[in-house]
């Protein structure tokens, strides 16, 4: 039915990862979380540090990738010290079902957290039928 | 060190090794994540916060203790919804960070942007060393 599972990370390609590095040093995959209701899919993905310009969503055969750079958050004028997270941009592919409809696709995020909302394909949508009494 | 047969034979052969990493990770961190970076007078604490509504954030200062607590809220669900993964967490936390100096209550600021808390914690003017001038006899 709805099939929208991640993709397994040997899938990413590696050259891709490669030249992103030059950005920074590491690539994440962010925590998501999927939701379905009646109306499609949401996901809701956890990406922060990471602004509305510089994410990237992109849909092909069926498959959404989603990336999303981060800003450095180094202050100015300080130096590094104690470290207990990393900093890199995130990567995620999740395939599509039929059902969902990819032009349709609305994305918005708030406080680091990404949420992208891929609606039900109209032909996919439950039609109800009255039925008479003869 | 010898540890007996048993221990080999549980359905997860890594037990142990995690249970070795867990013991070493608990104690020294938990949500969310801190860095700290530091200049002459100045410390800064950055910590991944995503989802979290920055008015839910308290940040309080005493001494040389810095003390920052919050709530990640669950999101609204529309009735009828289907989950099909579940990565995020969510729920109160508490994070307190020494520092090497006294802190300055009224100078310290903070913000959160785009899911990233960053505070700015300075020295107080009592606490910075002062040079002594050494006058000839």
């Amino acid at each position: 039915m709805f099939e929208v599972e991640s993709l397994p990370q040997e899938s990413a390609p590696k050259s891709e990862c490669a030249s992103d590095s030059a950005r920074s040093a590491r690539l994440y995959r962010p925590l998501t979380d999927i939701i379905e209701s009646d109306d499609g899919v949401e996901l809701r993905i956890e990406m922060p540090g990471v602004s509305s310009e510089d994410v990237e969503l992109e849909l092909a055969r069926r498959v959404l990738t989603i990336k999303g750079h981060v800003q450095s958050t180094k202050p100015e004028g300080f130096t590094r010290g104690y470290w207990e997270y990393g900093e890199g941009d995130y990567e995620r592919a999740f395939t599509l079902s039929e059902d969902l409809d990819g032009s349709r696709i609305d994305a918005q995020i708030c406080d680091g957290v990404l949420s992208v909302v891929l609606p039900r394909a109209e032909r996919a949508k439950a039609h109800r039928m009255a039925v008479k009494a003869a | 060190m010898l540890y007996p047969a048993s221990t080999f034979l549980r359905r997860d052969p890594f037990s142990l090794v995690r249970r070795f990493h867990g013991d070493f990770a608990n104690g020294t961190r938990g949500y969310p994540f801190v860095n700290l970076w530091h200049s002459q007078d100045r410390v800064a604490i950055t910590a991944e916060v995503p989802g979290v509504d920055p008015a839910d954030i308290d940040i309080s200062v005493k001494d040389n203790l810095l003390v920052f607590s919050g709530e990640r809220k669950a999101d609204t669900m529309p009735e009828k919804t289907l989950w099909h993964q579940r990565e995020r967490n969510f729920g109160k936390f508490s994070r307190a960070v020494r520092i090497p100096f006294n802190l300055d209550p009224d100078k310290t600021e903070a913000r959160v942007r785009n899911g990233v808390l960053e505070v700015v914690v300075h020295r107080r003017e009592e606490d910075k060393p002062r040079r002594i001038e050494v006058k000839a006899a």
